[in-house]
């Protein structure tokens, strides 16, 4: 290559406008990787799509799916954080009851795993309870109003990970459940990596947001 | 911490390459620039392909949900994989590109 040999789009003349697109894109997405990995952008997100936590007595606790179980039966790193966070609401008193949700079929196996986890943990059968079959949160938030409403149980605890917590909150309390967030831990990792695949998380999560503003569901 | 490892690791081996180029390839120092400008559109190549990849990937899975009531996850069109899968196909189809007479 030349000391004077341009880029591919200034070479080839009429292609220069799409090869300058090209190269304002391709910076954007530096820079957004930049400020994504090196700063505490993703936290900072995390921490406002969380909002305020509102740890006040409940009817029951709701623990929303996410990530389900590996092959091997083992809880994926959010299911097991929001599974820990609802036992400690519980040992704290705020609710009688858990209810775990999670998998496509009645008892599936990311609920199942998760009362069998709340179980052993010394938490009576009687207040842990698996939520029924869902595909995602609006599925989750319909079908646990109709479980719930029959027995009086509006007020919940609901946890979910901070990034989740709008469109989860907005579906829940569109099918009637008087909400009390408690996202868990919102402060968001310090490493790079970790920034990275927070705010990959955070994209998907904001357009899942859309998506359920455009469909009408919050 | 970590991320000022990581920052001068990434700026000590860049600077290398810059002595090593110059001096032991013999490699012009005024073709950097150009070179900045290509990988720049290799990039924009790549989020090209990323957003392609999650796009088309979201909407085959709302579409076989529509279709046949599969339980399918959304977040399978966000695995990170993509992003490794994405900048491989950039790369390849700048190198398709740059072969065009």
């Amino acid at each position: 290559m030349g000391a004077a040999e341009p880029s591919l789009g200034r070479r080839r003349g009429g292609r220069g406008a799409a090869a300058h697109g090209l190269r304002v894109l391709g910076a954007a997405a530096l820079l957004v990787l930049a400020l994504g990995a090196f700063t505490p952008l993703a936290s900072l997100a995390n921490i406002w799509m969380a909002g305020s936590g509102r740890l006040e007595p409940a009817q029951a606790i709701v623990v929303l799916a996410r990530g389900g179980a590996d092959a091997d039966g083992v809880l994926t790193n959010s299911s097991l954080r929001r599974t820990m966070h609802a036992l400690d609401l519980y040992r704290r008193g705020l609710a009688p009851l858990i209810v775990f949700s999670g998998g496509i079929a009645e008892g599936g196996a990311e609920a199942r795993l998760r009362a069998q986890l709340a179980r052993g943990l010394g938490v009576p059968a009687d207040a842990v309870e698996i939520g029924p079959a869902a595909r995602t949160t609006r599925d989750e938030a319909r079908g646990l109003a109709a479980r719930l409403h029959g027995r009086g149980i509006r007020r919940i605890l609901l946890v979910a990970n901070p990034i989740d917590m709008p469109r989860a909150r907005g579906v829940f309390a569109r099918v009637g459940f008087t909400v009390l967030p408690a996202p868990t831990a919102a402060s968001g990792p310090s490493q790079p990596e970790d920034r990275l695949a927070l705010l990959t998380d955070i994209g998907v999560e904001l357009l899942g947001l859309v998506y359920y503003r455009l469909a009408g569901w919050l | 911490m970590r991320s000022l490892v990581v920052l001068a690791l990434v700026v000590a081996t860049s600077l290398a390459a810059v002595a090593i180029g110059a001096r032991g390839l013999g490699l012009d120092r005024r073709a950097l620039r150009g070179a900045g400008a290509r990988a720049l559109e290799w990039a924009g190549l790549a989020t090209l392909f990323l957003a392609a990849n999650v796009a088309v990937g979201a909407l085959v899975i709302l579409a076989l949900r529509a279709l046949t009531g599969a339980s399918i996850s959304v977040y399978l069109a966000s695995d990170r994989v993509l992003v490794l899968l994405s900048a491989l196909q950039a790369t390849i189809f700048q190198a398709w590109r740059a072969s065009r007479p």
